[in-house]
């Protein structure tokens, strides 16, 4: 069979990320030998070696020249990647645990790779080797596989960063003298020295080593901290639930901050208008509870309350979502404030979900800009951003994509309101998955667990497209509806 | 520049005056002397004020010329004027004791939202009722359009005005001169309204019934004089030809015009025409299915008419209702919620988004998808065949945020003092903003807005405002923008004082 050059390069990146699946899942497998967990390694090792296979019988018949590859095809890539190591996960979830459905398992796939952190069904106690591999599902979709293949490939003959942005999207503006390449590479690095060093203080902070490494895996990718306790994680000691905060904070930060600092262009990291709103969300929120609290005098100690807000906010803001204070005391309109900046999620080009900083904070310019075109309709008026001016085309982008956000997340609450009867918890769910929080509202005002029990196989799969659409930033799945998506061209 | 605004709000008054003694006309008809003395009182003010001010601004002010921001400051003051003179007569007749009640009810009114804080309708003097009916019929089509197509000789730039009043972004003309325009429009609704009046007639509504009721409907408002609102009347007849005359309400008065001049194909071209009528017929066989399969109907008819009833009057934001849809499924409820968001036409008396606006944005989508998969394509986003500058979409995605926004920002300043569930809030905002009048829960069909403390019967009622003016021209008023430039007189030559612009 001759290859098209566009399968060549869909092949290869495909290969490329099953091998680094196959290698990410062995200490995974080697827990779970160590820990008898002959169910799990048995699956695991199938799938593993199944990867393998498929990965080096592609690899061997790859010859690859460098050729323009055409967007059509990135996104494709992207898309088919994500479903297949999301199809791979799933079967190992259905096979090693005999609770599961086929849209549990799906559920549960798709969650650990967009950083949700939701369950299917409340599980008595996972296995050691599926919760590591849930965290390590977490920590791969967190940064991106995608990115992790871009940055690892030796052969890549061109940037691979028209590849790389269809993954991480949004407005990201990630332009520095070096090339794509080296970026993303610095990026892996920056984020495996992250996730080492929250290891290390996890564990200085008197965590179990294997429950520190889960911690870490999972709370540097935003995905939550389902291992303890189901997210509710509130009986932790204050040093370690600190620790969690701040690499919350760190994971859910545009990532060109970090290589700005490695690369040492401090001018430009003070001209950063997205970390400026995200940090001014977070302050401003922790600011705006802790008044209501003081004011229905439910504030005990204002510091302490303080810091509890603080970490819950950043819990919420960064779409971690696990459950560190008792925000089940609160009046109603804290947690509805926590509800709505978790619609706004985090910055660009981190592992976080949402609509994301960037295009909030190019939205509310242009209604502001808006304003003055009203009264003078002839004067040119550029938006400004980062201390340069966008483009109209950028700034339409930006308000379409909250636009648009807000129309698949009522279009999942329709679908999800199928199966129940509560308009409310049809909303809740569908923001939950959307925004890849997995904390519902419903849970973070009772300060409990309640897994998806209620719901249909039917709800499942439509939130795990919820998901899937939250994390790849819903243009991939918007394109799939387009004729000209699927149109083979002869590219040889 | 002042005396001429001011000599406009002192015609405006006197105009307001008169528009009042249309109900005074049924006071005494009814011999109501409570409500007698509160329509004389009212119009006293406003003819004493009315006069003052052309007293004041007697002077040569033809010269000058209105600017841009004339229009939008005339439309939001002449309406801050009708709304808090308009909610007298409730106050002064004891109709409402409160003042924020009966505030509450004339933005109601006026927004033609026809949310109610009445748990009591049918006890109220007839002339209050007829009031509240004629303040929906007055803010339908737009108080200052109404005054412009009177008065064509004021020589106002009229065209800002309405654009500044009528819902939609893009005004459609249909005569070449504006008052010709306002006047084709209001001729469009006052024989609409008639029709309608002899159609209820003809089903056996009486007279005062059915010109309240087609007062509210064609304003797509949704007040009745009836405790149980229209299922008082119990008559499919009544329901379908309710139903069929909101929906011409939601319809873009302009293609009426299309309609006589080209025939009905023409109409049917209209790109945003067809969508309303597309969303409307998904919405209704959706609702359907859902009624005969999940809430127990057994009788097609019943469920057609229950869910186009509904979904009709949703979506042309009336909010009239035959039936407790909040027992309904999540399902039909949520369709309810999108199409109230949706709202109907551009240039109806409707509310909401605007058909016109989500069908840009949908294009936009498409265009920015097709954009991403094939690189260097060139491609227009177009309406109606004609290319859309880029200007105008940039406004109508602004438009979008802000409307997210400001429905986000008016449902937690609601649900701070409320104490009532979030779908309660969020619905009864949304309901507010989009001018529908019923929610969901606390708020549905056979509820009113009662319960809520002052503090959320403000947010809801400027809320209300907001929606029915399009955002822009209120908070247009707020900007800095809108008062950093000031225009001296001097010789006659209007100078511009440009202060703090620079365009960055």
């Amino acid at each position: 069979m001759k290859l098209t050059n566009n399968k060549k390069f869909i092949l290869n990146i495909f290969s490329t990320a099953l091998i680094i699946y196959a290698v990410a899942l062995l200490p995974s497998f080697a827990v779970s030998v160590y820990y008898k967990e002959t169910l799990f390694s048995h699956t695991v090792i199938a799938v593993i070696v199944l990867c393998l296979i498929i990965g080096m019988t592609a690899k061997a018949r790859l010859t690859y020249r460098a050729s323009t590859i055409k967007p059509r095809v990135h996104f494709f890539t992207t898309l088919f990647v994500w479903c297949t190591l999301i199809l791979m996960t799933s079967i190992i979830n259905f096979f090693a645990s005999p609770d599961l459905s086929v849209a549990d398992s799906i559920f549960e796939a798709t969650a650990s790779w967009t950083t949700t952190g939701a369950e299917a069904v409340v599980h008595a106690e996972l296995t050691s080797g599926m919760l590591l591999m849930r965290a390590t599902c977490n920590w791969l979709g967190g940064i991106g596989i995608i990115l992790i293949v871009v940055g690892l490939l030796p052969e890549w003959n061109f940037t691979g960063h028209s590849l790389a942005i269809t993954e991480i999207p949004g407005p990201s503006f990630l332009k520095t003298s070096d090339t794509f390449k080296r970026t993303y590479r610095l990026i892996i690095k920056i984020y495996i020295a992250l996730t080492i060093l929250e290891l290390i203080l996890l564990i200085i902070a008197g965590m179990a080593p294997f429950t520190a490494l889960l911690t870490a895996l999972s709370s540097i990718s935003t995905s939550g901290i389902q291992h303890i306790n189901h997210g509710i994680v509130t009986d932790l000691s204050t040093p370690i639930k600190v620790i969690i905060t701040t690499f919350s904070i760190l994971g859910s930060i545009n990532f060109s901050f970090y290589i700005l600092i490695v690369l040492k262009r401090f001018r430009r990291l003070r001209s950063q208008t997205e970390l400026t709103f995200y940090t001014a969300r977070i302050l401003l929120t922790t600011l705006f509870i802790t008044a209501v609290l003081i004011h229905f005098d439910r504030a005990s100690n204002i510091p302490a309350d303080f810091g509890n807000t603080l970490m819950q906010v950043v819990s919420c803001i960064s779409t971690s979502g696990y459950t560190v204070s008792h925000c089940e005391h609160w009046p109603l309109i804290c947690n509805y404030a926590i509800m709505l900046q978790m619609f706004i999620g985090t910055c660009a080009m981190s592992t976080g979900g949402g609509i994301k900083v960037g295009r909030f904070a190019i939205g509310c310019k242009s209604i502001k800009n808006s304003m003055y075109k009203y009264i003078h309709p002839h004067v040119t008026k550029d938006l400004e951003y980062n201390h340069t001016s966008l483009s109209i085309a950028d700034v339409m982008n930006a308000n379409l994509y909250i636009a648009m956000f807000m129309m698949v997340f009522m279009i999942g609450a329709l679908l999800i309101g199928i199966d129940t009867n509560d308009i409310f918890s049809a909303f809740d769910f569908s923001q939950a998955m959307i925004t890849n929080t997995g904390k519902t509202f419903g849970e973070l005002t009772a300060h409990s667990y309640n897994a998806l029990n209620g719901f249909s196989g039917f709800s499942e799969i439509v939130m795990s497209v919820l998901m899937l659409a939250g994390r790849l930033e819903i243009y991939p799945l918007a394109m799939i509806f387009f004729k000209s998506f699927w149109v083979r061209d002869r590219n040889v | 520049m002042r005396t001429r605004i001011r000599n406009f709000f002192g015609l405006f008054l006197i105009f307001f005056g008169a528009c009042l003694v249309l109900p005074l006309i049924i006071a005494l008809a009814c011999r109501e002397t409570s409500s007698i003395r509160a329509f004389l009182i009212t119009i006293a003010i406003c003819l004493v004020a009315g006069f003052i001010n052309m007293r004041i601004s007697k002077g040569d002010f033809i010269s000058t010329k209105l600017r841009l921001r004339d229009s939008y400051f005339i439309v939001a003051m002449s309406w801050f004027l009708a709304l808090t003179i308009g909610a007298l007569p409730y106050v002064l007749s004891g109709a409402m004791p409160s003042y924020v009640d009966a505030f509450f009810e004339t933005c109601s009114g006026f927004s033609t939202t026809g949310a109610t804080i009445l748990t009591e309708v049918e006890s109220l003097p007839r002339s209050i009722l007829f009031w509240r009916a004629l303040t929906q019929w007055l803010g339908g089509m737009g108080i200052m359009v109404l005054f412009m197509a009177l008065l064509p000789s004021f020589g106002i730039k009229g065209q800002n005005i309405a654009s500044a009043e009528t819902p939609g972004p893009i005004f459609s003309k249909v005569s070449s001169r504006f008052s010709g325009t306002a006047q084709s429009l209001y001729i469009a609704y006052i024989i609409l309204t008639g029709m309608l009046v002899i159609m209820l007639m003809l089903g056996g509504v009486s007279l005062y019934d059915a010109v309240c009721h087609a007062f509210t409907a064609l304003a797509t408002g949704g007040f009745s004089t009836y405790n149980a609102g229209v299922t008082h009347f119990d008559s499919d007849y009544v329901y379908w030809m309710l139903t069929i005359f909101t929906f011409l309400a939601g319809t873009n008065f302009g293609l009426f015009f299309v309609l006589i001049a080209k025939g009905p194909r023409a109409m049917f071209r209209d790109e945003e025409f067809r969508l309303y009528a597309k969303i409307m017929g998904i919405a209704i066989v959706l609702v359907m299915i859902s009624l005969m399969t999940r809430s127990g109907y057994t009788s097609y008819w019943r469920a057609l008419t229950d869910a186009s009833f509904e979904v009709v009057t949703m979506m042309t934001t009336t909010g009239y209702s035959i039936a407790n849809y909040v027992e309904w499924t999540a399902f039909a409820q949520i369709i309810i919620i999108i199409v109230m968001l949706v709202g109907a036409s551009s240039s109806s008396t409707a509310g909401g988004l605007k058909v016109v606006r989500v069908l840009v944005s949908l294009r936009l989508m498409k265009h920015f998808t097709k954009r991403k998969l094939h690189g260097n394509m060139v491609d227009e986003v177009k309406l109606d065949g004609k290319r859309l500058p880029s200007e105008t979409i940039s406004q109508i995605t602004s438009f979008i945020t802000m409307y997210i926004i400001v429905l986000i920002v008016a449902t937690f300043l609601v649900s701070f003092s409320s104490g009532q569930d979030l779908v309660t809030d969020f619905t009864a905002t949304l309901s507010c903003i989009s001018n529908v009048g019923p929610g969901m829960a606390n708020v549905g069909p056979l509820e009113n807005f009662a319960f809520y403390p002052d503090f959320a019967k403000v947010v809801l009622a400027l809320t209300m405002i907001i929606g029915r003016l399009e955002l822009i021209t209120f908070f247009i008023v707020f900007t800095k923008y809108f008062w950093n430039n000031h225009a001296v007189q001097k010789n006659g030559f209007t100078l511009f004082r440009r202060r703090n612009e620079t365009y960055k």
